[in-house]
């Protein structure tokens, strides 16, 4: 067949139908539109989708490159990407990480469409790669502060008790840290964990981890990627002031059945995908599954043998594709944990989420997004003391909608907007007796409503190859809605339930009060040189939501409370300014960033606050000022047999609470240290192939300890010595540093896509300190301190994993 | 060997799950020195009524007693009655001219050799009918696995609490206390012509434990059953003959409400639901500078006491006592058991 033949044939398909058929892999193709010309530059608009073979879904962030040019593009959220190049032969050449590259020889004479389908690549095969992006997307991304793994990344890194995990790989990034170990969430530049919006497929997760916070309750064979906005946030995203941490969960195989599993010591998964209309639609359904039990009944210590711990979770989606511009998917999720000490207490939670997306593609230039998210989130804390026996509950439900369009222009313009609305209901904390001896009487205290809308727009503009600006709006308002009764308190008195003068009783739906303010949001990068690049940025955010935890980090059992009268909105104002400079034909990243945050009615609490089952929270609680700023220090290996990364971030997290009156101020209104403010923090990973078949990972962490209160002096009281405190936060637990290394075995059995992986977590079983108190040992009249660790020594696993 | 083979898979779930990693750990800190503490109040017994007075020292060291003050108590009927120093920092009211009664307010007042004057707010002694308490004791043989992994049998002495709290329109606030006292019968050499007196030492408590209770928090006429109050190990002060003193205390709110937060600082044990710890101030101020920091909490309270008495018989296994060689050589306190903290002769008037 002669090459004009072909070139006919395939002109013909184009103008009959613009979305081109695939390509086969190194054929020769001819792609072009006549009646689309771009005479002007003498170039050609390239234009396709990339989606994922095993379910058509789109792939984001696919890098495009054109061989000769060292030209080239990624892919958007919709999959879509575009080139522009003049008449003529390429090789074009499409890459991701997890997935088998692809190749197409094509020629340019107009306009054209070329879609890329790749598929899955098995971990056998897989590229000691470390970024989920185009290398030099550290240079060229507009946005300050964002970070872009996928799970293919992050199985690299050691696992904790055999699982690979969504935060604890955050946490080895700079600027993301945590109080300690056990403590659930994370803190993201000197933020609170509530300042975190943490999103699965879009709906808010009020509680992000499994077993106290030793894992996350992201299923590592469900997620897709996740992406965490930092520095800038686009205007998409509000109602949190610190981060978002964006997740993408995985939709089945559209054309074959899937199963994906491991089995450890302690827990097991097992993910199921497949067709349920070949090509149209899909499912798939991964859980994970904790058995720990049988170790604690082998323990002969009465108390723990009589415990329960466990956890579980569900993701299950259902992906149906009208066309190739069209689906529609329904996600469930569900995350379970139950813990029990003996027969004196327990605590349990359960996080659910209903989530329908609706995505369609209007155009090659505009396409839409529509989303309507139910989560539930309750949790129980138990009293198994026959007299006291009684669980507390709590919970917060919340109903999202959100529609956002985009609109992309040639390559220079991306403007994302559009609006959303989210109705909270906290539910009612109840106090409820069990069994026939609990003498406790039942209480209820019913829980605050609100709503929060938001418009928005944002543009990511490419002025110049050197100069690109993402620039947007958000407009929130946020309505505390009744039924609801509001205490009002004497005028120029501390509020407390004896400053009480009158209530005001609010009708169901009633807006009691309104809050409301603009968020802008801008971030700028100016190209310095051909490696390297200057960014800034600054955004306003505003938080209607908090989180009241009044312990040394968050617990299960926190209350989730929406403003209201007293409990004003946090505004933060954001700061960040990077440099960012690739070396070596960009093998080695690198970056500095600088970061400064102001926040406004930050809460804390007053001494002694008493927040269970109190119908009147603002008499306990304290807003304030708080800051936080500092220097992040990253640079990546990103290729070579030795990957991996060195972070150090220096960073300060302080809070001023200067009220009127004595009982409002904490540290006499001086600025103080917060909970998880640690100064210093290094971090680094590094991983090693060794052969196709093995793989060597270790991770090193350093951390200055978190600020603790400590005691200064005792006094009696009758027999017992009560411990004196020191102002709030005035010392320091000591430095944290732990090891840990992994070794993973690809292809175990022949033919099977398996690995089977040994790890070691704290490999220097360093009882790192999580926090120090005080006790007054039998026989003495005075106190001795004590270090707590909640990891007492190395912790080895092993786990095997195994796809077909 | 089978517990140390699973140890290396059981370990780190007794660690992560139930937070028993925990090491003596030094942890220097500035003091708060020589701030004013004071211990003590008025019941409703006719007396004598202590006080204890002294100045915070370091963490690790108990206060030291303050002598030499004048101290003073006046009722809301203008009756006044002084102090008198025992000693050791300790002060007795008689109770001649100010008893306590309930329904009645106190003030105290304490004068310091350096001038400084301090006043306590006006703590009136509740009248709300007190729990019926039935407490007891058992004795329990408790397991516990050392951090080598050895099972170590600590036979313990437990007290529970059984009590039926009464009709009131009106809150009740209670606490209970354990204070103990044991004979001592030193060696007495066969055909000696005179033997060491018996003693009675006197013991505050072998446990740090506060037990509170609102009694709106509860259903009308609920019992109160098995609250652990007090959990010790046996040892050579059961090996004669043993005595605790149960008591409850009825308070008021405000003073209920200082030992809510005692008991908040007491019981903190370093995990994630400890709430951030605060400075514990009481009733007390300095007339001149209401910014002076003073510990301690001057109470009127109801009292009802519950003694039980342990015997050596009751304990399920042989103890060591002054009458066992080498013992009643290696413990002084065999010869002469006077100079033991808490020592005294006389036998008390309740002793049973």
């Amino acid at each position: 067949m002669s090459l004009h033949f072909l070139s006919f044939i395939l002109a013909s398909v184009i103008l009959a139908c613009p979305f081109q058929a695939r390509s086969q892999e190194r054929k020769f193709v001819l792609l072009g539109d006549s009646m689309s010309i771009n005479r002007s530059n003498n170039k050609f608009a390239l234009t396709g989708t990339v989606t994922q073979s095993e379910d058509n879904k789109p792939l984001q962030g696919v890098a495009l490159f054109v061989d000769g040019l060292k030209y080239g593009n990624n892919s958007d959220v919709n999959g879509k990407y575009i080139i522009y190049l003049p008449p003529g032969k390429y090789r074009l050449t499409a890459r991701h990480i997890g997935k088998v590259p692809s190749q197409r020889l094509v020629a340019i004479y107009a306009n054209g469409v070329l879609d890329f389908e790749m598929g899955e690549r098995s971990e056998t095969l897989e590229e000691v790669v470390v970024t989920a992006r185009k290398k030099e997307d550290n240079i060229k991304e507009v946005f300050t502060g964002m970070v872009k793994l996928n799970i293919s990344e992050i199985r690299r890194l050691p696992a904790f008790m055999g699982e690979v995990d969504v935060i604890k790989s955050l946490q080895m990034l700079p600027g993301v840290t945590s109080v300690g170990e056990g403590s659930a969430g994370f803190n993201v530049r000197g933020g609170r964990v509530d300042q975190n919006l943490v999103l699965m497929d879009g709906g808010q997760i009020f509680n992000s981890s499994h077993a106290l916070g030793l894992l996350s309750n992201f299923n590592p064979d469900v997620v897709q990627d996740f992406t965490l906005y930092k520095g800038n946030i686009p205007a998409q995203f509000g109602g949190r002031v610190s981060s978002v941490l964006e997740l993408r969960t995985r939709t089945g195989d559209m054309s074959k059945y899937k199963f994906k599993g491991g089995l450890g010591l302690l827990s097991g998964r097992l993910t199921v995908e497949g067709p349920i209309i070949k090509e149209k639609t899909s499912f798939i359904i991964g859980s994970r599954i904790s058995y720990s039990d049988w170790v604690l009944r082998a323990v002969q210590n009465t108390d723990v043998r009589n415990s329960a711990a466990s956890f579980y979770d569900i993701n299950a989606n259902i992906t149906h594709r009208f066309s190739q511009r069209n689906s529609l998917s329904l996600s469930y999720y569900k995350g379970h944990d139950y813990f029990r000490f003996s027969n004196q207490f327990g605590y349990d939670y359960t996080t659910q989420l209903i989530n329908l997306r609706w995505k369609v593609i209007l155009s090659e230039k505009f396409s839409s997004e529509f989303s309507a998210v139910s989560g539930d989130y309750n949790s129980k804390l138990f009293d198994f003391d026959i007299a006291n026996a009684r669980a507390l509950t709590n919970g917060i439900k919340y109903f999202q909608l959100k529609e956002n369009f985009l609109y992309t222009y040639q390559e220079k313009h991306a403007v994302n907007f559009g609006a959303e609305a989210v109705f909270y209901n906290g539910k009612p904390e109840k106090s409820i007796p069990f069994g026939s001896n609990s003498t406790t009487a039942g209480q209820q205290v019913e829980k605050d409503r609100g709503r929060e809308f938001a418009a928005y727009a944002n543009e990511e503009y490419t002025v110049t190859p050197g100069l690109s600006i993402s620039g947007g709006l958000r407009y929130s308002l946020y309505q505390y809605l009744g039924a609801d009764t509001v205490y009002h308190y004497q005028a120029g008195q501390v509020r407390s339930a004896n400053s009480m003068t009158d209530t005001a009783y609010y009708s169901n739906g009633a807006v009691i009060k309104t809050y409301q303010g603009l968020e802008p949001r801008v971030s700028i990068r100016l190209a310095i040189s051909p490696n390297g690049s200057l960014k800034a940025s600054y955004n306003k955010m505003r938080q209607y939501i908090h989180l009241i935890s009044n312990g040394t980090a968050p617990t299960p059992v926190d209350i989730w409370q929406v403003s209201n009268s007293y409990i004003l909105p946090q505004i933060a104002n954001n700061f960040s300014l990077g440099y960012f400079r690739n070396t070596i034909d960009n093998d080695f990243e690198t970056s500095i960033e600088a970061f400064y945050k102001l926040t406004s009615n930050l809460v804390d609490y007053k001494d002694f606050a008493h927040l269970l089952l109190n119908r009147h929270l603002e008499t306990e609680l304290l807003q304030g000022k708080g800051k936080s700023y500092g220097l992040e220090l990253f640079i990546k290996k990103t290729s070579g047999p030795w990957t991996g990364w060195i972070s150090y971030t220096y960073s300060r997290s302080l809070l001023k609470i200067d009220g009127t009156h004595p009982e409002e101020k904490i540290n006499r209104g001086n600025w103080y240290p917060s909970n998880y403010d640690k100064p210093n923090n290094l971090a680094i990973t590094a991983n090693h192939k060794l052969g196709k078949r093995m793989r060597f990972s270790t991770n090193f962490n350093y951390s200055t300890g978190r600020p603790v209160s400590a005691v200064v002096t005792n006094f009696p009281a009758g027999s017992v010595a009560i411990p004196v405190y020191s102002d709030r936060n005035q010392y320091r637990i000591p430095s944290y540093i732990r090891l840990d290394i992994s070794f993973t075995i690809n292809s175990v059995f022949k033919k099977v896509d398996d690995n089977l992986s040994f790890s070691i977590y704290n490999l220097l079983g360093r009882r790192n300190a999580y926090s120090v108190y005080y006790q007054q040992p039998f026989g003495s009249d005075a106190l001795q301190s004590y270090k707590l660790s909640i990891l007492g020594s190395a912790l080895p696993s092993i786990t095997y994993n195994i796809n077909f | 060997m089978r517990f140390s083979k699973r140890t290396i898979f059981c370990f780190f779930i007794l660690l992560i799950a139930f937070n028993n990693c925990r090491d003596e750990f030094s942890f220097t800190t500035l003091t708060l020195e020589n701030h004013l503490v004071v211990d003590g109040g008025i019941n409703d017994t006719s007396g004598p009524y202590f006080l204890k007075l002294g100045t915070t020292t370091s963490p690790d060291r108990p206060a030291n007693p303050l002598t030499a003050a004048i101290i003073t108590i006046t009722d809301n009927h203008g009756l006044k009655e002084a102090y008198h120093e025992v000693g050791n920092g300790q002060y007795r009211l008689d109770g001649t001219i100010v008893k306590g009664t309930p329904g009645v307010g106190y003030v105290l007042e304490i004068s310091l050799p350096n001038g400084k004057v301090y006043r306590s707010t006006t703590e009136i002694m509740p009248n709300v009918p007190p729990a019926l308490d039935s407490p007891y004791w058992t004795i329990v043989n408790e397991k516990v696995i050392s951090s080598e992994g050895i099972v170590i049998n600590n036979i313990m002495l437990k007290v529970f609490l059984t009590s039926q709290l009464q009709v009131s329109s009106t809150s009740g606030y209670l606490r209970w206390g354990i204070d103990e006292v044991y004979s001592i019968f030193p060696y007495c050499p066969p055909n000696a012509i005179s033997c060491p007196p018996i003693c009675y030492v006197f013991k505050p408590t072998s446990s740090y434990n506060i037990v509170l209770v609102k009694t709106t928090d509860y259903a009308t006429n609920s019992q109160l059953s098995n609250i652990l109050l007090q959990s010790q190990g046996v040892d050579y002060t059961f090996s004669s003959e043993h005595i605790l003193n149960v008591t409850q205390y009825s308070m008021n709110k405000s003073n209920f409400e200082y030992w809510t937060k005692a008991q908040e600082l007491i019981m903190k044990r370093g995990s994630i639901f400890d709430t951030p710890p605060a400075k514990l101030t009481g009733n007390i101020t300095n007339q001149s500078d209401a910014n002076e920091i003073v510990f301690g909490y001057f109470e009127a309270t109801m009292q009802r006491i519950n003694r039980l008495k342990v015997s050596r018989g009751n304990i399920p296994f042989y103890l060591v006592s002054c009458y066992d060689y080498p013992e009643r050589l290696y413990y002084s306190f065999c010869q002469s058991c006077e100079y033991l903290p808490g020592s005294t002769l006389p036998q008390p008037s309740w002793w049973f």
